[in-house]
């Protein structure tokens, strides 16, 4: 049986950083504890005596801080039973500089190949949880009605995804970023006390990584079924 | 009858040289490693035919296979080894000069 050698366009090293998203994971994750946090917070701006919510914010905020601290890690463990018993493990090179001023610096320009994994954290979920703080500081500090906030922060945060990783391994289309400046605009119609608006950021981000996230997972796994045999 | 001297073909790392093993090189070298399956993956090569070439580059000394686990899935870590990087450097260079007419 003849071979057939793989013709790649990307580098090795582009190619590899962005194997880290073939399955969904990264975005799943984030996702669902976005979803989670926002959905909780959304309730306890309605002032809802209920002590399980206090309960259930600390039990979805330390898994959430835990993502952010250890996602490679986390994730490692996900794949290591999903993914690379499929399509195989590959370590991207270099670690990233754990300089948040050195990350911050690259945004909007090309990465090092060797960013492009861990720094997903960083150039995409962050930015919702930083547009709910935002948000937060408009409405109890200067006192900016947060039916206006939320859609302004939005806008900025779909630019902000947009533009720092549309030359990395796993860019983002303006229209899918768009679709983030969209929410925050609807956002406006929704009635909701100034408390909770604070987690629609957060909200939205969740939702929009699901909708990245699970569509890539479903195709992964139709792509790639469970492998009979493990290893070489 | 002046004798040529032998041209940069000649020089060439004709391990490195080959297709397959050119592409398993060049992978290696721009990821700090990765899994026999992955490179499976990226190459397109057969089980076996993989497993020869990967035979050659660490007989030579080019790549290092580890055999270990990840999670409760056993692995199969290849990584290029010193030697390897070297040879791909001066391989590339090589093929630059032959190439380019640099």
């Amino acid at each position: 049986m003849g071979d057939m050698i793989a013709i790649q366009r990307d580098s090795a090293g582009r190619r590899a950083a962005s194997y880290w998203f073939v399955d969904g994971l990264p975005e799943i994750l984030f996702g669902v504890l976005h979803l989670a946090l926002g959905s909780i917070g959304l309730a306890w701006g309605f002032d809802i005596k209920n002590p399980w919510l206090n309960v259930a914010m600390a039990a979805v905020f330390l898994p959430f801080l835990l993502l952010f601290w250890k996602d490679r890690v986390i994730l490692d463990y996900f794949k290591a039973r999903l993914t690379y018993p499929r399509t195989g493990y590959v370590r991207p090179p270099g670690e990233p500089e754990p300089v948040l001023a050195g990350r911050l610096v690259t945004l909007g320009t090309a990465p090092p190949v060797d960013w492009n994994v861990t720094s997903f954290r960083v150039r995409v979920a962050f930015f919702f949880f930083v547009a709910s703080r935002v948000v937060n500081f408009a409405t109890e500090i200067l006192i900016v009605d947060g039916r206006w906030s939320v859609p302004i922060v939005m806008a900025l945060v779909a630019l902000g995804v947009y533009a720092g990783n549309r030359r990395d391994a796993h860019a983002y289309s303006w229209q899918s970023a768009a679709a983030i400046a969209l929410a925050g605009l609807l956002s406006i119609g929704l009635e909701l006390p100034p408390r909770s608006r604070q987690f629609l950021p957060l909200l939205i981000g969740g939702v929009w990584l699901l909708a990245h996230g699970v569509p890539t997972l479903v195709r992964y796994l139709r792509t790639y079924p469970a492998p009979k045999g493990a290893g070489a | 009858m002046t004798h040529k001297e032998p041209g940069p073909l000649s020089e060439i790392d004709r391990l490195i040289h080959e297709p397959a093993r050119l592409l398993i090189v060049a992978i290696l070298s721009e990821v700090k490693e990765a899994d026999y399956l992955y490179i499976q993956q990226e190459t397109g090569l057969t089980k076996g035919n993989l497993s020869s070439h990967l035979d050659k580059l660490e007989k030579a000394g080019y790549i290092e296979i580890e055999k270990a686990f990840r999670g409760k899935i056993p692995l199969t870590i290849l990584r290029i080894a010193r030697r390897g990087s070297v040879a791909f450097k001066a391989y590339r260079n090589q093929m630059g000069a032959l190439l380019n007419g640099r």
